[in-house]
């Protein structure tokens, strides 16, 4: 298993190192510094030199992979690629445009984004679960086929609607939680509600169509039917048997998001207003500011790996032909 | 103990699977559903259960249990018989376990629903598992093993009656016999009544106190097993199937050939079920439905009792040709002396062949060990001859003919082949093509081995365009549509998809898609074991006539040693990778010099 384990860390290196080089390309080879800078400059009105000292301030004033004006290992070291590419690999993410530090912020606004993305996560495994449960004991009756035409309406619906809608009609009518906000200790959590509850009810549509459409595959498995043959109740049938073997997908469809919830989402943040990673990605875009935007993306591709990998332990956990071959 | 009386079972789109079957099982003794597929075995003893899959659905008859009603009774009371006085074993014991619980967590849960006085332990060894195999799973169980922890799982509730549909159909023959003597011998020991649904007319023979022909939904005869062994039945349906089993008695003769197959469930021919199939058919069955009377569903039954088995009896003339209908293949058949003048050429020489897996493990993957799954073989096949290669699964048959073919990564190969006198297994490219023209493969599964997304004309065509380049499309055409004949299927085959077709047709596509290319040699992966004996009669006959007409050689890979002592010229007994005998396959089936092939011939049923 550690052998396992470490091959596959080492698998992840080249992954990482390509994903940096892509990064890279897209940065520096699409829109040159002189361009960012320009872009940040703002208009046509812009001198060279006033482009020269915008680069010379945020360290854009270097050759892209071989400087052939430094000594040593200079020559390498003092490029572009190394500094702002490859040093993420230690992660170290450099200053944003305002000057702040990348690293101490993505600290900072990690919090934020984990108190809502947790919460969401779990509610939403369970709710979905038990939704998708619900529907499979009574398949074939009319509560499966009304439950399933109200979640493909549920998933027909835009995100952006649960969004507004819940807004709408929790916070501003009925007055349950305020609009949006964000507070950190136990004060905060009245903010928390309206994000996590829309969270989970739009995916519901979804997520739980997909899970019942893995019970029901596994409810006409060969072994279902010796389960009954044995007498079993159906309440033992199905969670023993059924939820036992359809765990496997399941767990390993989630697993691989579970270290991203670190980034939080895009638009519960930024419609909410809470200082999270999603929020201060969207602020980046809107910014231009492609130091933060950069550090994001390869931030992404590596918790993205980091989920794979923990999929790949986590089959060996629940299933047993994987941990014992 | 167990009766079922008048069972109609109604399928989703209403179409009647089982259509009136009456059934009657006694303490200690067996009955044997005997039938092809889609004569509704299953479903039968499903509704017994009251298991049917959804949508298929009880649609008339009694079933009585002692004196409870069994489609009567509330769903929670009859879910208390289940496991309980009425226990099933299925056919597949890999996928009829959960696979993530141990067999100690599953044979628990049944001794939970039932109150069981006998321990987990008691009861892995009534069925003869170890008691270190209980925190086994299943797939760290070989398939006998899988068979009896479902077996021991189904005793936790003290059964009175013991269903078992197909229990041996998925594992090896020695295995067979142990799960059969086992099922033998926990009848007679718990005085079970034991309803054991069966294809195989060998497995009816050795285990049957009763035997229940089942034919399109409803028994065409009952009979006692002795009986019906020793005079051959009384339906023309029951005497078909004894002369369509292939066996080394009947070398050299031509098997009875039933025209057609199994009608589809629900399909049923208007008049006698089995008319449009029947050798004997007289205008009236083809009007009238016979009623089971005296134990047989026919008008013109053969021998008025069981014990006098006279054909002519019933002044009905025909039925005394049955053996020997029209309806027979050709004489060309038992013609062994114009093959073997040509046979003196070898075809096929393999010389200390090996397909070594390579096992590998740690960090770098290092190879620690290989897999010998073909281990120093040598064979020789001649033009025109038939050589069964005959094992247990696992023993590495489908290794060699997958080398032969060069389908097999070519660093796991060593040794030498040659076809035509012409080393094989370092060709590369266009000659590798050529090789591929002169060998070909008919595979086991008709079902999974043709593209469902291809049309059948564009199927054959492909290996055509691929392996005779010379072909032009309309040379391709008129090949396609000879081969088709030739294998008793027309031009209207062309635009058709495989789903269109039954599994003998499948397997009659899968030859002429080889054929099409005219190889000399052909590889035959259990041809027919997936296939109804009414059909596999049809295919060996086909097989046959298209070796005596084109001097094919066969490399026939398979399991069933009946079938090799009828149908082969020479056999190789393939155990562990290596060739422990080979023969003459007459001399081996009657002989056997090896252990192994002593074995294996001991356990063949019947």
């Amino acid at each position: 298993m550690i052998a396992y384990l470490t091959r596959r860390l080492l698998y992840a290196l080249p992954i990482l190192l390509g994903v940096n080089l892509l990064t890279f390309a897209l940065f520096f080879g699409i829109s040159s510094p002189d361009d960012m800078a320009r872009i940040h400059l703002g208009g046509k009105r812009v001198t060279a030199e006033a482009v020269e000292r915008w680069k010379v301030q945020h360290g854009y004033d270097l050759p892209n992979f071989y400087n052939a004006a430094g000594e040593g290992t200079d020559k390498v070291t003092q490029t572009l690629f190394v500094q702002k590419s490859l040093k993420l690999f230690a992660l170290d993410f450099g200053a944003a445009d305002d000057g702040r530090d990348i690293g101490r912020e993505i600290g900072k606004r990690m919090w934020p984004s984990l108190v809502v993305a947790l919460p969401t996560f779990f509610l939403g495994l369970a709710a979905y679960l038990a939704t998708a449960l619900f529907l499979v004991f009574f398949r074939n009756t009319a509560i499966d086929t009304v439950g399933v035409i109200l979640l493909v309406a549920l998933m027909s619906i835009s995100g952006l609607f649960y969004v507004i809608g819940g807004q709408v009609l929790l916070a501003k009518w009925w007055q349950w939680a305020p609009i949006s906000g964000y507070a950190p200790g136990f004060s905060g959590l009245q903010f928390l509600l309206l994000p996590v509850l829309i969270g989970v009810v739009s995916g519901i549509g979804d997520s739980s169509r997909f899970y019942r459409a893995l019970f029901l595959e596994e409810a006409g498995r060969d072994y279902v039917r010796t389960a009954h043959a044995k007498g079993l109740s159906p309440f033992r049938i199905l969670f023993r048997h059924i939820l036992g073997n359809a765990a496997i997908p399941i767990l390993t469809g989630v697993v691989v998001v579970i270290p991203r919830l670190f980034l939080g989402s895009l638009i519960l943040e930024s419609f909410f207003g809470i200082p999270g990673l999603g929020s201060y990605t969207i602020d980046a875009i809107q910014a231009q500011d492609f130091a933060i935007v950069r550090a994001m993306v390869f931030l992404g591709s590596l918790l993205y790996i980091i989920g794979l990998i923990l999929t790949d332990l986590s089959y060996a956990w629940v299933d047993p032909r994987v941990r014992l071959q | 103990m167990l009766t079922l009386r008048d069972l109609v079972v109604s399928l989703p789109d209403g179409r009647h699977g089982v259509d009136g079957v009456s059934l009657a099982l006694e303490a200690g003794r067996c009955l044997v559903l005997l039938g092809e597929s889609g004569c509704g075995k299953s479903l039968t003893a499903l509704s017994l259960m009251r298991l049917l899959p959804e949508g298929v659905t009880i649609a008339g008859g009694q079933a009585h249990l002692g004196a409870q009603d069994l489609f009567a009774l509330p769903e929670r009371r009859m879910r208390s018989l289940r496991g309980g006085r009425l226990a099933m074993v299925f056919q597949e014991p890999m996928s009829s376990l959960n696979p993530v619980m141990t067999i100690a967590a599953q044979i628990e849960e049944a001794r939970a629903a039932h109150g069981s006085r006998q321990t987990v332990a008691e009861l892995l060894d009534d069925v003869g598992l170890q008691p270190q195999h209980a925190q086994s799973y299943p797939f760290q169980l070989s398939g006998g093993q899988r068979q009896r922890a479902l077996i021991a799982m189904m005793l936790a509730g003290e059964p009175e009656v013991l269903i078992a549909d197909e229990p041996t159909t998925a594992l090896d023959v020695t295995v067979q016999a142990q799960i059969l003597r086992l099922l033998r011998d926990l009848q007679s020991r718990r005085a079970m009544a034991l309803l054991l649904i069966t294809h195989d007319l060998g497995i009816a023979r050795e285990m049957g106190d009763t035997v229940a022909v089942l034919y399109a939904g409803q028994v065409v005869e009952t009979v006692a097993a002795q009986d019906l062994f020793a005079s051959g039945g009384r339906h023309p349906y029951t005497r078909a199937l004894m002369q369509v089993t292939p066996s080394l008695g009947r070398r050299g003769q031509p098997l009875l050939s039933l025209p057609g197959s199994v009608p589809l469930a629900g399909a049923w021919p208007r008049g006698c079920r089995f008319a449009p199939r029947c050798s004997a058919v007289a205008p009236r069955c083809r009007e009238a439905s016979p009623a089971l009377e005296a134990g047989v569903r026919c008008l013109f039954p053969v021998g008025a009792a069981p014990a006098s088995p006279d054909p002519l009896q019933d002044g009905v003339p025909s039925r005394a040709a049955l053996g020997s209908s029209p309806s027979c293949a050709s004489a060309s058949f038992g013609a062994a002396t114009p093959r073997e003048a040509a046979t003196e050429a070898v075809l096929l020489e393999i010389k200390n062949l090996c397909v070594h897996y390579p096992l590998r493990r740690g960090l770098l993957q290092r190879t620690v060990d290989w897999v010998r799954a073909v281990d120093g073989v040598d064979l020789r096949l001649n033009r025109g001859e038939t050589l069964a290669l005959v094992g247990e699964s696992g023993c590495g048959k489908s290794s060699l003919a997958r080398a032969l073919l060069r389908l097999q990564p070519a660093a796991t190969v060593r040794g030498q082949v040659r076809l035509n006198g012409e080393e094989i297994l370092n060709l590369r490219g266009s000659t590798l093509q050529t090789l591929r023209r002169c060998a070909q493969i008919v595979f086991q599964d008709p079902f999974s081995s043709l593209d469902p997304r291809m049309r059948v004309g564009d199927s054959l065509e492909e290996g055509l365009q691929a392996l005779r380049p010379e072909m032009d499309s309309a040379a391709r055409r008129q090949q396609i549509e000879r081969m088709l004949k030739r294998v008793g299927l027309d031009v209207s085959a062309m635009p058709r998809y495989p789903h269109a077709f039954s599994g003998g047709q499948r397997q009659r596509l899968a030859i002429a898609r080889a054929l099409c290319i005219e190889p000399q040699l052909l590889i035959l992966d259990e041809p027919t074991s997936a296939l109804d004996v009414s059909v596999q009669a049809q295919v060996l006959a086909l097989l046959r006539e298209l070796q005596a007409e084109h001097g094919l050689a066969y490399l026939f890979i398979t399991h069933n040693l009946p079938l090799v002592g009828y149908f082969a010229d020479r056999v190789a007994v393939m155990q562990g990778g290596k060739i422990v005998e080979a023969g003459a396959a007459e001399s081996v089936m009657a002989a056997p010099q090896h252990p192994y092939t002593q074995a294996l011939l001991a356990s063949a049923p019947g």
